[in-house]
């Protein structure tokens, strides 16, 4: 199996002078979970980084569960994100089984909206969580 | 190089929490921002003003073509200034552009200014599309984000300096409500 080296992706939310997202993508159950505040110094690199677990751990073939329960984003950030659904959704257009929830607090049209957005430019069946 | 809030008020008049114009660099924003996320009533109105700020002040920080020159490299210059009233926030920025860059920038600013939401959110989605696969820029969304966010037409304003350089001026209003 492909994943048989990988290891789970864990990084430490911080915020400071950025704010860096909590980050747990398993190995063991598929699931991935990004939550938090992403407004980052490298943008590229942070959300590549991502991508390059997600290539990796969709080679065995396996289901994976996405959850996104940010609370801000600033707009680099937000093509990094878009960047990982456009990878889902060609995982999915390849057979692989996915599932992407997306949690936001039910006062913030604004999160809402992104979503949507996201929805549109990705076709991908995205549920939305108003919390 | 720290910023200090103490560094940074300069109150010109009552309504105004921030004034300040110099080199726009990570910590500096995030000063800025912080100090309205810690010390104000967290409402949506406040959130919303802290992402303008960073959008704003982001690009400054990567665009301006006004520099200064420290011992570790360049930092641009620009300024930014926070005002509340009763019922508004307004966030006034600005920064020299060289003249190519200010006609595409009046034209980008004329057209946001011509869209309603659904016609931001298109653009957005459109240009952040267009943008993906080229590494380490912005998504070159942030002026449409922040017309989205302030939820208000983007006033801006063009000043000649010379026959080379321009000074931008963006004028956004967040209501409270």
């Amino acid at each position: 199996m492909m994943t048989q080296n990988l290891e789970s992706l864990v990084v430490k939310g911080e915020s400071g002078t950025f704010y860096v997202p909590d980050v747990h993508f398993d190995v063991e159950t598929g699931h991935c979970l990004l939550s938090g505040e992403s407004y980052l110094e490298n943008t590229w690199d942070f959300y590549n980084n991502l991508l390059d677990w997600l290539r990796s751990f969709a080679a065995s073939g396996r289901p994976i569960k996405f959850d996104f329960r940010l609370k801000y984003f600033n707009t680099s950030s937000s093509k990094g994100i878009l960047q990982l659904l456009e990878f889902l959704k060609s995982y999915q257009e390849k057979g692989g089984q996915i599932e992407i929830h997306w949690y936001y607090r039910a006062d913030d049209e604004d999160l809402l909206e992104e979503a949507e957005d996201f929805i549109e430019d990705t076709k991908l069946d995205i549920c939305l969580h108003p919390e | 190089m720290q910023h200090t809030l103490s560094e940074t008020m300069i109150r010109h008049d009552a309504d105004s929490l921030v004034s300040y114009k110099g080199p726009v660099d990570a910590p500096l924003i995030s000063t800025i921002s912080q100090q309205f996320r810690n010390r104000i009533n967290r409402c949506r109105a406040v959130e919303r003003l802290c992402a303008i700020i960073i959008e704003l002040a982001q690009n400054i920080q990567f665009y301006s073509a006004e520099k200064i020159s420290y011992g570790k490299g360049d930092q641009r210059v620009g300024w930014i200034q926070v005002f509340e009233k009763e019922s508004k926030f307004i966030l006034r920025s600005g920064n020299a552009v060289r003249y190519p860059k200010v006609n595409k920038l009046v034209k980008q600013c004329e057209l946001i200014s011509t869209l309603d939401k659904e016609g931001l959110r298109r653009l957005k989605r459109s240009q952040r599309s267009n943008s993906r696969n080229i590494p380490h820029t912005g998504a070159g969304i942030g002026l449409i984000q922040v017309a989205l966010l302030s939820r208000n037409p983007v006033d801006f304003e063009v000043i000649q300096i010379n026959e080379e350089y321009a000074y931008f001026i963006f004028k956004i209003t967040i209501n409270k409500k």
